[in-house]
């Protein structure tokens, strides 16, 4: 039945394609950006963030976070940048930032502590989890690159494959891109707590 | 036609093969009800349901014009939780503490950031299945569409679901982001221009102020009596709907207030403006209406 109304709307093109170029129509004129994923770093008044993902992040650690701990590890960058930079005090504490990461239907999974992250493989791993953490203290223009570790424990329905992770919705799979996704956390500039994100890169 | 419909309602939700024409249009019709209800989670769930696993392949340009109009009304879903009434939980509890491993904490609050994020990736399935189907204009689009989106045109459609974008991009503070959209979209400068397109394309009242703020910061550093235009109308519509941000409103106050190298004043009295009135406090005259003049003489 479909078939034959959609026969009868292209009979009709012709005869209404010339009759409403629209002029008027305010959009007529517009072009769109076809902006795409979040940028993977970004400045946000005196603080400079940036996010990765890292799928050889196993040579990093010496094993696999994601097979091993059940947890997504993102290295992150956060540092002041811009004037004022020497004088602003930013203060981080990922144990106090409300880290989050944001997937690309809105999942949200939460920051675990290194040592819990830890204690969820062999020692001599758990050391490098802990040691390569991002770390807490003053921020500073030469910030150095940390990792935050996304918990993934409770969220059967998430599948990760190297930078896409698919997500199981009643029945239906959901690819879910790392580029489309964001890390969300707050830091503490001058005494107040301001949110910051950033999309990831590669 | 429409008597046809109400038994394919019925097999609409026990059926998981890719929807007919008809089937698509009654969940495009139900969604529609359900975001004008505020049923957010119900909307989002009905019509990811109804575009199915396949929906990169549509059957043909009838099913292409329903996808669309699905991903708008995802982005249109979307934004209004964002700015309005999320559903979607955020990670961290309301203590900021995603980290007690205690479980003790409070129920997670909702995350107007994973809606933004979520619309965002319905924008870009609605860039990529835009269809501008004059050939389902006319008499037969009412079998492809419901009433309320019928008369819609997929230009104003897309535009809507830039604006979204917009909003979206200012509110995580992507600023390239919105000068990306900008750049296309020049009738934004104008303030009557933008004014009338945000009515035509329906924006939530919740978005506006954020699209304000977005051609605000694009103006300031090149145009601040255009500027100023914009950061009123950002605070007049964040009165209004209180979604705004609590940074974005301090800068606009600021700016207004010092940041600015002008001091705008009523034109019938001098009098300041005042960015908690959005009319002249002595003479009523609106703070729209208000000229920019030398910031040394302000007193
Ligand atoms: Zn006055």
């Amino acid at each position: 039945m479909s078939r034959t109304f959609l026969v009868a709307a292209v009979g009709l093109c012709a005869a209404c394609a010339s009759s409403s170029p629209s002029n008027s129509d305010p959009t007529t004129h517009l072009t769109f950006a076809d902006t795409r994923g979040f940028p993977a770093q970004k400045l946000d008044g005196l603080v400079f963030g940036a996010a990765r993902w890292d799928e050889r992040h196993d040579e990093v650690f010496g094993v696999d976070l994601v097979r091993s701990a059940d947890v997504l590890p993102i290295a992150v960058t956060v540092r002041l940048r811009g004037a004022g930079q020497d004088e602003a005090r930013a203060w981080l504490n990922p144990e106090r930032m409300g880290a989050e990461l944001v997937l690309a239907d809105g999942t949200t999974l939460s920051a675990l502590p290194a040592r819990a992250v830890a204690a969820r493989v062999a020692e001599r791993h758990g050391e490098r989890v802990e040691k390569r953490a991002l770390a807490t203290g003053l921020l500073s223009p030469r910030g150095e690159e940390g990792w935050l570790y996304f918990d993934l424990a409770g969220h059967d329905d998430l599948e990760v494959e190297d930078a896409c992770v698919e997500h199981s919705v009643d029945g239906r799979t959901r690819r879910l891109l790392l580029d489309q996704s964001l890390v969300t956390f707050d830091v503490t500039l001058d005494g107040r707590e301001q949110s910051f994100c950033v999309g990831i890169g590669r | 036609m429409r008597h046809h419909l109400i038994p394919l309602l019925l097999l609409a939700s026990a059926c998981s093969a890719p929807r007919d024409h008809a089937e698509m249009r009654v969940d495009l019709e139900h969604a529609q009800e359900l975001v004008a209800k505020r049923e957010l989670a119900n909307a989002a769930k009905l019509l990811e349901r109804s575009l199915g696993p396949d929906a990169g392949h549509a059957a043909d340009r009838g099913a292409e014009l329903q996808r669309f109009h699905a991903a708008v009304l995802l982005v249109r879903t979307h934004v209004s939780a964002a700015f309005g009434a999320p559903f979607l939980p955020s990670a961290r509890t309301p203590t900021g503490a995603a980290w007690n491993l205690d479980a003790k904490e409070p129920a997670p609050a909702p995350s107007p950031v994973a809606h933004c994020v979520a619309a965002l990736r319905w924008v870009e399935s609605a860039r990529r299945w835009y269809v501008d189907v004059r050939a389902a204009d006319g008499a037969d689009r009412e079998d492809l569409l419901p009433a309320a989106l019928d008369g819609v045109a997929p230009r104003d459609a897309l535009a809507y679901v830039q604006l979204a974008a917009l909003a979206c991009h200012a509110r995580l503070r992507f600023e390239d982001r919105v000068e990306e959209i900008l750049a296309g979209m020049d009738v934004l400068g104008e303030l009557d221009r933008c004014d009338a397109l945000l009515a035509s394309t329906r924006v939530e009242d919740g978005l506006r102020p954020w699209i304000y703020y977005g051609v605000f910061e694009h103006w300031a550093p090149s145009d601040e009596p255009r500027a100023f235009k914009f950061a009123v109308r950002a605070l007049e519509t964040a009165a209004q709907a209180r979604t705004f941000g609590a940074r974005e409103q301090e800068r606009l106050a600021r700016w207004i207030q010092h940041d600015s190298r002008f001091a705008f004043r009523c034109p019938t009295c001098e009098t300041l403006a005042d960015p908690v009135l959005f009319s002249c406090s002595v003479c009523r005259r609106p703070t729209l209406e208000f000229e920019p003049g030398p910031r040394e003489t302000a007193k």
